[in-house]
């Protein structure tokens, strides 16, 4: 029996599963998304995709429930769980806003990163948006469901002030962003 | 067998030196040496890749168990208005949008509603997600339009899944004009 093709197969799934695996890990790093109720979500089309990825320190393990009380979601009252931004991700490119343990930055070092954060995101938008022939690529928002309004929103801004700057008010206008959640299957 | 006359022990006998008879029984002894000698560049020789097959198909698994698609991830879209849109034109100064103010309690989060009818601001609350899905699909259509500006006010210490939740639930009623406000302190 020829087993010479059936190694070469062999070999090129493997290429292929090491390959994937490394482009996931950098798109989606480890975190707990929102679970929704009677989703809305549905799974984007599209090659080129920014994905901006707000990663916390402490992820809770399991999905929460929609409509459950919030401690019951992400942990008990007596063990208050204090969920902080532990860095911004484009792809493998990282830009930390706390330590390991929660503690944050320093405020300086904060606004440096947001705007290192922001000139990034400007770039990676602008390159994906003249390779794809005029045509703006989706921008992913993957957050932690735990993380504080407070603590989103400047990041939001951030993003939104990217588009403004690597696109054309027009087409910034009209480029919308895509929060991810889980779906039903 | 006859004896040789000179042989020292003549009753002794002796094996005879050359018979042709008895050549096709001797056993010539080959080495393996010789044997696989013989072998080299034809069949004798052969390739072990059972071993290599083996660790291959390790590998293999090793990558699929660890793979990760997620393919239970989707997206809402959100189009925000931001910096990148100077507004050309100013907005009617009748249109208020309606607020849904999201506070943070022990008992997770309460929801309240403020809708401004002209004559004044009247509030409402909702107790969870599905009644405020419920209300605005019952007004959709009827005394409000779907593309009336909403703007989702949340505190500053509520958590981004129960934002999320209400966007979703916003877009379920095919609201077209939904909007976050900025945090509360500055953001």
């Amino acid at each position: 029996m020829n087993i010479t093709p059936l190694i070469d197969v062999v070999f090129l799934l493997i290429v292929f599963f090491m390959i994937v695996n490394n482009i996931v890990t950098d798109d989606a790093p480890p975190m707990q998304l929102p679970t929704l109720e009677k989703p809305q979500a549905f799974a984007p089309e599209g090659e080129r995709r920014v994905v901006i990825n707000v990663v916390p320190v402490d992820s809770f393990k399991g999905k929460p429930g929609p409509g459950l009380p919030d401690d019951t979601v992400f942990g008990p009252l007596d063990e208050p769980r204090q969920v902080k931004i532990r860095h911004l991700q484009i792809g493998s490119t990282k830009w930390e806003l706390s330590d390991v343990t929660g503690l944050p930055v320093s405020p300086e070092k904060k606004q440096k990163a947001l705007e290192d954060f922001r000139k990034k995101a400007s770039e990676v938008i602008k390159d994906r948006f003249e390779s794809g022939s005029g045509r703006p690529p989706l921008i992913l928002l993957r957050c932690d469901a735990a993380l504080k309004y407070e603590d989103v929103y400047p990041v939001l801004t951030e993003v939104l002030n990217a588009m403004g700057e690597a696109l054309s008010p027009d087409i910034a206008a009209a480029t919308p962003i895509h929060i991810v959640a889980y779906i039903e299957e | 067998m006859e004896q040789r006359p000179d042989s020292p022990n003549p009753t002794k006998p002796e094996f005879p030196l050359v018979d042709d008879e008895l050549d096709s029984e001797i056993v010539h002894h080959v080495s393996q040496r010789k044997k696989r000698r013989k072998g080299v560049g034809g069949e004798g020789m052969e390739l072990q890749l059972t071993s290599m097959i083996d660790v291959i198909f390790q590998l293999l698994i090793y990558f699929i168990i660890t793979a990760n698609f997620m393919i239970d991830e989707g997206t809402i879209l959100a189009s925000l208005p931001g910096n990148a849109a100077p507004p050309t034109e100013e907005p009617p100064p009748d249109v208020v949008p309606i607020k849904i103010n999201m506070l943070s309690s022990n008992d997770g989060v309460t929801y309240k509603l403020e809708i401004d009818e002209g004559m004044g601001v009247s509030r409402k609350e909702v107790n969870n997600v599905s009644e405020l899905y419920a209300y605005f699909n019952d007004r959709v259509g009827s005394d409000m339009k779907a593309d009336d500006p909403v703007q989702i006010n949340p505190q500053n210490d509520v958590r981004w899944q129960h934002v999320v939740n209400v966007f979703n639930a916003c877009v379920r009623a095919e609201l077209e004009s939904v909007g976050f406000a900025p945090a509360q302190g500055g953001g």
